[in-house]
């Protein structure tokens, strides 16, 4: 494109960093919230505020559970008519559609249980697609009550599939885009270095007390360095968890070999891999499971139950795998036992991985992290808020570099990009602390209490973005957006103000929830959001000052242009 | 406000003297032809490993993580070529050839088990 590499590397790193920087910022944001998922849906159901418990009896309190499910509702119209022949008579109500599979997942950061049930589409138009529509609940595993869906999740049911796919799930278009914007996100760290490679000294230069072009740049080049690492792994590791979705060989090209492969691996495993058509019961799967943890235990590695599931439900060809739980290394879930479902009979080990499983499982579960690590687990918050540190200064840096020229010509990119940077700094803060806000103000029995706390989140998120807007004209005249500050004071309050209200809506204020009866998901939280307000506090201040020692000709330039 | 930043955007590009349609020609050469060129590889070689042998999961669990960067060096080769039309037609034409290449080897497999 240019006559120089580097220029053209320049042209990358800039334009897509620019584009796709915002997207990006929402991905880092909250994967780092999502390390805390489990720990922020504590704080949002204080009914569920009591310490992580194993897998309970399955015959005694999850098949009767299971056995009252039916299948999502959402799920079931936007499903049914798709998978459903319709030369074939009328769909299949929801309620009545025959329960084929059972599953229930659980970690060591999990007091409540998650588990579900699939349905089969009796009519299907693909009898070899995959026709499940499907039905979850979740439970206290100490009683057995169920926990009612208007109660939003807000940790792993709404800031984590955020981190993937954006809540954009028309068409996968989330996920897919979030895939695409995490390779302009290596593509953007493999530019920057190529852009820096010249100039070594660079990269660990951090001139703090420089105007604000040189210490934003200084910053982004800094973090962008000190994480490199960080962000390279999490960035590459992040696709593949998605890869063969993303490039669907075997869906499409390579359909008819996979298939081939799918009953070649079936008749080796002896799992079938379709139901007989033949009734059978379901035999005690607690025996199963007290089976499957003798073998481990025989291994010399005895664990608790991660995951559970059966297979061709009430069919003779039916089975049930006992997953053991990966709390003590890197993969989530490992060492399955696969029982026969009418008799318990055990029909296969999983044989010990390749080299290649190990080294996908290895990579794939360092980015998921269901392991037991609190360190690590930090340091990958910390990481994560590195890359968005890195992203956003990246921005201010592009405004900074071009407003004097763009005060005196007029152009308003500039204040476009900053207004679009307070959007996805402050204000995806303010709309983060919004909805933790909401969740303790809104009435626990309102019926869909959780669609109204998503509708504040974005709701806030968009009231920041018109604000900064409305704002941004001091960019004009090379100048801070006002945005930045009062945004920052709005978080320092709403910050506060969710702590507070956490105090007084559970009566868990942070002396009981650190010392008293230590509680450590709570506290977290509610300390996460006072450094939140603390950090808020200074930047407000800062910006403060900065709006003060503003060069007065500046305005002048500013005044002329406009 | 969207005007102005196209207009923006469109002052540096008018700049360096290089065109509009030169720039979203190697735009869409990185992004989809980046695209279809890892997909063809991938498929060929995840083809290539079934007919020599290897499982499928195996082939396709160990060809994700080369795809991805593939995919990342196609993208940023797509910028720095000097050539825009060589770029074009090893990505987008060798991409189509690859998949060609692999629904070969597929129907070969087939046919042989």
């Amino acid at each position: 494109m240019f006559a120089k590499f580097r220029e053209n590397m320049g042209w990358v790193h800039t334009w897509f960093g620019l584009v796709f920087g915002f997207i990006l910022m929402a991905v880092f944001f909250f994967g780092a919230l999502s390390v805390f998922d489990r720990e922020i849906d504590r704080w949002a159901i204080p009914e569920t505020r009591y310490d992580p418990q194993p897998m309970p009896s399955f015959d005694k309190m999850l098949l009767p559970i299971l056995q009252t499910l039916h299948a999502d509702e959402a799920e079931y119209n936007s499903q049914m008519p798709l998978l459903h022949d319709s030369s074939k008579g009328p769909m299949t109500p929801r309620t009545e559609l025959p329960a084929v599979e059972y599953w229930a997942y659980t970690t060591h950061r999990d007091p409540v249980l998650i588990m579900g049930v699939g349905f089969e589409v009796p009519h299907p138009k693909d009898p070899d697609g995959h026709n499940h529509i499907h039905g979850s609940t979740t439970i206290d595993p100490r009683n057995g009550n169920q926990f009612s869906d208007s109660q939003l999740k807000i940790g792993s049911d709404f800031f984590y599939p955020m981190h993937y796919d954006l809540h954009l799930d028309w068409q996968g278009i989330g996920w897919r885009l979030v895939g695409f914007v995490t390779l302009v996100m290596l593509a953007a760290l493999v530019t920057g270095v190529l852009i820096h490679l010249n100039f070594f000294k660079d990269m660990f230069t951090f001139r703090a007390k420089k105007n604000l072009q040189r210490s934003s740049l200084d910053l982004h080049i800094v973090s962008g360095v000190v994480a490199l690492p960080f962000l390279f792994f999490f960035s590459f590791t992040g696709i593949l968890i998605w890869a063969q979705y993303h490039i669907p060989v075997y869906e499409y090209t390579l359909k008819p070999m996979n298939h081939a492969f799918e009953e070649l691996k079936s008749t080796q495993t002896g799992l079938p891999l379709h139901p007989a058509g033949e009734y059978a019961p379901l035999a005690s799967v607690d025996d199963m499971v007290i089976k499957a943890k003798q073998i481990w235990a025989d291994r010399g590695m005895p664990g608790e139950v991660g995951s559970l599931s059966v297979a061709h439900l009430n069919d003779v060809n039916g089975y049930v795998s006992v997953y053991r739980a990966g709390s003590d290394r890197v993969a989530l879930i490992g060492e399955g036992v696969h029982f026969k479902a009418s008799t318990g009979e055990i029909m296969r080990e999983d044989p010990p991985k390749t080299l290649l499983e190990n080294s996908n499982e290895f990579l794939t579960g360092l980015h998921l992290q269901h392991f037991e690590h609190w360190f690590l687990r930090w340091l990958y918050v910390i990481g994560g808020l590195l890359g968005a540190i890195c992203i956003a200064t990246g921005f201010i840096f592009f405004v900074e570099k071009r407003k004097q020229k763009h005060a005196k010509s007029g152009v308003q990119a500039s204040r476009i990009v900053d207004a679009m940077a307070v959007t996805t700094v402050t204000g995806m803060l303010i709309a983060t602390v919004a909805i933790l806000v909401a969740n303790r103000l809104l009435p626990v029995e309102m019926a869909n209490k959780g669609e109204w706390e998503k509708n504040v989140f974005w709701i806030t998120w968009i009231l920041t973005m018109l604000h900064a807007f409305w704002r941004s004209e001091a960019v004009l005249q090379a100048k801070i957006n006002p945005a930045w500050c009062e945004q920052s004071w709005a978080l320092v309050f709403l910050s506060i103000t969710a702590v507070f209200l956490n105090w007084f809506t559970t009566g868990d204020h942070l002396i009981k929830t650190m010392f008293l009866e230590p509680y450590w998901a709570v506290a977290g939280v509610d300390l996460s959001l006072l450094f939140t307000a603390l950090m808020a506090f200074f930047a407000a201040k800062l910006l403060t000052r900065a709006a003060q020692k503003q060069h007065p000709d500046m305005i002048r330039i500013g005044a002329h242009a406009s | 406000m969207v005007k102005s930043f196209i207009v923006c955007f469109w002052f540096l590009i008018m700049k360096k003297n290089i065109s509009a349609l030169h720039i979203v020609s190697r735009i869409t050469a990185a992004s989809v032809g980046g695209y279809i060129f890892t997909y063809g590889l991938s498929a060929f070689f995840i083809a290539l490993a079934v007919v020599i042998g290897a499982a499928f999961d195996q082939a396709q669990m160990g060809f994700m993580m080369l795809a991805i960067l593939v995919y990342l060096a196609a993208f940023l080769w797509a910028f720095s070529s000097k050539n825009l039309t060589k770029v074009w037609l090893i990505l987008f034409g060798g991409g189509g050839i690859m998949v060609v290449a692999a629904l070969g080897l597929q129907s070969l497999n087939l046919a042989g088990s």
